[in-house]
């Protein structure tokens, strides 16, 4: 479908492969020092014994894989993007079956001495594949059936991720969101995404839980219908300024929605509400009367709130919710997930403005800290840098995501900009909520810091999204889709 | 194009969130100092408290084992100043510079950063000494810790021992850390879960001086180390204790079972050994002693100890007879004092005339009669050939845990090996020629592809006593078990061989070991030992109604099971149902203090 020349100068975009250089030093210097022993003498020989020989020859095999990855162009790199993603399905269906258990989480392929974790190559495989769905001239994501086509691409590997119990790496799946917005997807879905956070915590925040074995002691339910259905009220009166009847018909159902949950069951109230939801849908659908559409909305809220505590409990392991319910004030463990988050506060906050200097970090390698070398690198470099190498680390962070923008924007080519923002979502994602989870401010779902965690797989799957992206940059020239 | 301007929406979300980091970053970096405070690992240390282990008692609860404490010298590798006075050190410790420096290397593998024991358990005096020179030693400090203590010498193979972790449990464990104890045998090592308790943590700040000053936020962030659960033996220690005055001087094993709950309430192996000598700073070398002597003392041989059954295994033989129907208990075998079988014969070594039913012939433990009943139940017109006959057969043994693994609650039990179908079949068959009941005869008699423990005798005679009903044996009370099971042979059965081993006490191969006034069923049995002396063995129950208590008993290179297997076991029932000994029997009691087995064995070795 291409016209125009079919090659042109190629003109890579040399920003982008300095900030990817420059964040690769950090994670090996991060690598290194979370792992020095001064009594160990790393020589040649025993090299490949110790993390930082690993994840050398990790950066080392993706340095030649994004040499290789040059080689094609984005024809290329289209016509292959539906293969690369049943691929990737089909590796992480293989994993669950022949795959090692590895902490809790079944997502690794065991060669040898190589572990493999398809579920981070799969991130590159799910991003061609949105773009080359999205870029197709006759899609729309405004439209229903093209929404949910998108949705389906990245909610199967997130699913089969699921399955391996590797929750952390299934929720960098839900940061398409800001692809598919960049590409018309109504702010609703944003603001939706945003709710079911703030409803999720909201929630747990009100349910009583027994802090040893988890089990929910007193539902949160009764609290937040009251006070949501307070607050729902006000807003209707002021949305429906003296429209007397959908005033009076909404306070009444949201009241009455507070009485049967005083008197029924959890089950029978799960199912009130989710015929209320659909009821009140259809009448919105027929009548196109907003009050309609504000009872469902609440039923369908109301709904989520009553089951949130129960699926985590089925879709969370024990140590996970727990993690969770630390980090909001709910329990106090202090010998397990409280304890290693206030040791990795301490180790960071413990760097002061400038830090204690490169390999001076004695409190992390003190071995208060948990998981150093991967989930929580980041207390490294905050101890031994302080204020200043946190203040780097995020400031070349922010100019990548900002880079991979200018780079989206100044395509014209749609599959280029959409795999272009696919690849900000990830990176940005795997940034936030990892910085986040060692100074407390997310809960701690165990996914790595990009280009700097020790792990070969996470490593090679970041760098290839970087370097697809450079590499369709630069035949911008030549426009097709 | 229709929604460029959202790209200014998607760098906004990243702005803003990347600024939140940073501003909670500066917050916990630069403004808040208590972080900074709270690291410097010279000025706060994390000492781990250790729970006492859990106590144990007999099923009287009567304390058997508790806990002293002790203290050792710890060590943060990375604290220690490269020049320190290393001789002076030595000399305040008590030590030479060899182990100084052995020790340091030691530890300094393990880690350098996280604290590990230095030196095991420091006398009280130099520990006094060392809290006032210690301030000179940055990076060591002292913990305390507890060891056992033992209020009884009594029944040291069932509690067992304790040791330091191995390598490589170090290696795959979260819990354990260099220098911790371990059980390593008996319930220690069963129960090491219940038993240890939970490790705590407590947070001191230290002075320049590495003097520890005051708990930490008034140890808010301390956690209390958690005492580990006690544990009741089903062991009555007084009859323990008893059991094994009586087995001084000899090897062997007695067990004793409470036959209604299959709780053990003696387990005797002997030679023992007095288990304070594996507790305590010497424990090494003690260890060391006991590992070279010929007796192996800490060996539980009452679970590891394989023989033939001998005899005793007769009312076994009797049972299955009856319940296969090929012998009534009125039938009759002749005895000539021997029973011919191709050209070796079995020998009747106790001048009877021939019996007419059977509780004569387990009086007067007659091979013939039990090579007959054998004969009967192998050559069974019931079965289609021998294979599925003796099949059966073993069938029942195994019913009655012959040849099985019984998991009482303590590690190491012994299978042991009954005869298989499969193995006389490799043994004995050629094209031309396979087994028959007479290849096999000696089954019998308990001699032939025999090896079990003493602990599978005294299973099957609670089994007996019980009339039938399986109960579990188990060492400490209420672990968790199968549930009662009932063996596949007729309650009536199990009255006529009761009724038969009641008249070995009468008037058999048992009466010189009888108790006036109490109702014993017993059996005698000898274990032929091609090394040496045959091994007496005797097992029994009493009363005969509603039975207390069943014990099987083995006395190494003892000859016959009437000479020492027996008295020792009825003196152990007069004791326990009784709780005492009448002067009738003192003597018995007497000879069998004076008598040593031990000695003349040692002798004759060298
Ligand atoms: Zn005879």
């Amino acid at each position: 479908m291409s016209f125009g020349r079919p090659t042109s100068k190629k003109r890579t975009d040399w920003l982008t492969v300095l900030l990817y250089f420059l964040l690769v030093a950090v994670g090996v210097a991060a690598v290194y020092t979370s792992n020095y022993n001064p009594e160990q003498q790393i020589t040649w020989s025993n090299f490949l014994d110790f993390q930082i020989g690993k994840q050398m020859a990790w950066v080392v095999m993706s340095f030649i894989l994004i040499l290789v990855v040059q080689l094609f162009d984005r024809k290329f790199y289209i016509n292959i993007s539906p293969i690369l993603y049943i691929i990737s399905v089909l590796l992480l269906i293989a994993v669950l079956i022949f795959g090692v258990e590895i902490s809790g989480s079944q997502s690794w392929f065991q060669l040898g001495p190589l572990r493999f974790q398809p579920s981070e190559i799969a991130k590159v495989g799910t991003a061609l594949m949105v773009a080359y769905y999205l870029s197709d001239f006759n899609v729309n994501v405004q439209k229903t059936k093209d929404f949910l086509i998108t949705a389906a691409i990245i909610a199967i590997p997130m699913g089969l991720i699921l399955l391996q119990s590797d929750a952390g790496t299934a929720l960098v799946y839900t940061s398409f969101i800001l692809v598919l917005f960049r590409e018309g997807l109504s702010p609703w879905f944003l603001i939706t995404y945003a709710s079911v956070i703030a409803l999720f915590v909201l929630t747990l925040v009100f349910t009583q839980f027994d802090p040893v074995t988890l089990d929910i002691t007193r539902s949160g339910f009764k609290p937040l219908a009251i006070g949501g259905g307070i607050l729902m009220s006000v807003i209707s009166a002021l949305y429906f300024w003296k429209q007397w009847a959908n005033i009076a018909g909404l306070i009444a159902f949201f009241a009455s929605v507070v009485l049967v949950a005083n008197f029924v069951e959890d089950f029978y109230l799960l199912g009130f509400l989710g015929v209320a939801c659909v009821f009140f849908f259809f009448l919105y659908f027929r009548m196109r009367n907003q009050a309609f559409l504000f009872a469902s909305v609440f039923s369908l809220a109301a709904a989520y709130v009553q089951t949130v505590a129960s699926i985590c409990q089925t879709f969370l392991e024990g140590y996970q919710l727990k993690r969770i319910l630390v980090l909001l004030n709910i329990i106090k463990d202090p010998r397990g997930a409280g304890y290693n988050l206030e040791q990795s506060k301490i180790a960071i906050g413990s760097g002061g403005w400038t830090g204690k200097g490169y390999l001076n970090g004695t409190y992390v390698r003190s071995g208060f800290v948990p998981e150093v070398d991967t989930d929580f690198i980041f207390c490294n470099i905050g101890e031994e840098f302080g204020f200043m190498g946190s203040l780097i680390l995020i400031g070349l962070f922010f100019c990548l995501l900002f880079r991979i923008v200018v780079i989206a924007e100044r395509q014209k080519s749609k599959f280029t900009r959409i795999f272009a923002y696919a690849v900000a979502s990830i990176f940005f994602f795997h940034f936030l909520i990892n910085i986040a989870m060692t100074i407390g401010l997310a809960p701690v779902i165990g996914i790595p810091l990009p280009l700097i965690s020790y792990g070969g797989s996470s490593f090679l799957g970041f760098s290839l999204l970087i370097f697809i992206l450079i590499r369709l940059d630069s035949e911008k020239k030549n426009v097709v889709r | 194009m229709q929604f460029d301007s959202r790209k200014y929406v998607v760098l906004g979300v990243f702005l803003f969130f990347s600024l939140t980091l940073l501003f909670r970053l500066f917050v916990l970096q630069v403004q808040d100092p208590s972080y900074k405070d709270l690291a410097d690992s010279n000025y706060i240390r994390k000492k781990t408290t250790y729970p006492a282990r859990g106590l144990i008692y007999d099923r009287n609860s009567i304390l058997l084992v508790d806990n002293q404490p002790i203290y050792d010298l710890m060590i943060i590798p990375k604290d220690v100043p490269k020049e320190m006075d290393t001789l002076k050190f030595c000399e305040l410790f008590n030590i030479d510079v060899v182990t100084f420096e052995e020790n340091m290397k030691k530890t300094r593998k393990y880690s350098r950063y996280k604290p590990s024991v230095f030196l095991k358990q420091i006398s009280p005096r130099v520990y006094a000494k060392a809290q006032e020179y210690l301030y000179q030693y940055p990076g060591y400090f002292t913990q305390v810790r507890t060891i056992r203590s033992y209020h009884t010498r009594g029944a040291p193979h069932v509690y067992g021992y304790l040791g330091e972790v191995s390598q490589s449990l170090l290696d795959t464990s979260k819990y354990y850390a260099l220098g911790d104890y371990i059980g390593i045998s008996g319930v220690e090592r069963g129960f090491e879960d219940q038993l240890r308790g939970i490790k705590g943590e407590k947070y001191v700040t230290v002075d320049a001086f590495n003097r520890e000053k005051e708990s930490y936020k008034a140890g808010s962030k301390d956690v209390p180390a958690e005492q580990g659960q006690s544990l009741n033996l089903t062991i009555d220690i007084p009859l323990q204790e008893y059991a094994e005055k009586l087995m001084q001087n000899k090897i062997g094993s007695v067990i004793a079972i409470e036959p209604s709950t299959g709780e053990i309430l003696t387990m005797v192996s002997s030679p023992s050994y007095n288990p304070s000598l594996l507790t305590g700073r010497d424990r090494g070398e003690n260890m060391k002693m006991l590992n070279r002597d010929s007796l192996k003392r800490q060996l539980n041989r009452c679970i590891t100890a394989t023989y033939p059954p001998g005899s005793t295994l007769k009312p076994l033989v009797a049972l299955i007879g009856l319940q296969e129907g090929v012998i009534h208990a009125n039938s009759y075998a002749r005895c000539g004092g021997y029973y011919p079988v191709g050209n070796r014969g079995v020998k009747c070594s106790h001048g009877h005339p021939s019996c007419s039913n059977i509780y004569c012939a387990i009086e007067q433990s007659c091979n013939p009669y039990f090579c007959e009943v054998f004969k009967r139940t192998i050559d069974n017109p019931s079965y289609e050939n021998e294979e599925k006959s003796l099949a059966k057969w073993v069938k029942y043994l195994r019913e009655f845990g012959l040849g099985e693994t019984l998991d009482i609650g303590l590690p190491g039990m012994v299978k042991g090996t009954i005869p298989t179908v499969e193995y006389y079949n490799r043994i004995y068959n050629t094209d031309y020629w396979h087994w028959k009941s007479s290849t096999i005869i000696s089954l019998s008699i308990g001699q032939g592809e025999f090896a079990i423990t003493p602990l599978h005798l005294a299973n099957y005679m609670s089994i007996v006593a019980n009339r039938g009903v399986y109960q579990y044996p188990h060492i400490v009370r209420n672990m968790s078990r199968p549930k009662p099971k009932t063996i596949s042979i007729d309650r009536s059965h199990f009255e006529t061989i009761a009724d038969g081993m009641e008249q070995v006490m009468v008037s058999g191969t048992g009466k010189w070991s009888s108790v006036e006034g109490i109702d014993i069923c017993g059996k005698t049995g000898t274990a032929e030992n091609p090394h040496g002396d045959d091994h007496s063995i005797f097992i029994c129950f009493a009363p005969k109604d509603n039975p207390k208590i069943a014990i099987a008993a083995v006395v190494e290179n003892a000859g016959y099971g009437s000479t020492f297997a027996a008295p020792i076991s009825t003196l152990m029932i007069e004791q326990y149902l009784n709780d005492t000994i009448c002067n009738k029997s003192k003597w018995r009691e007497q000879k069998l203090l004076e008598t040593n087995l031990i000695e003349p064995k040692k002798k004759k070795e060298e």
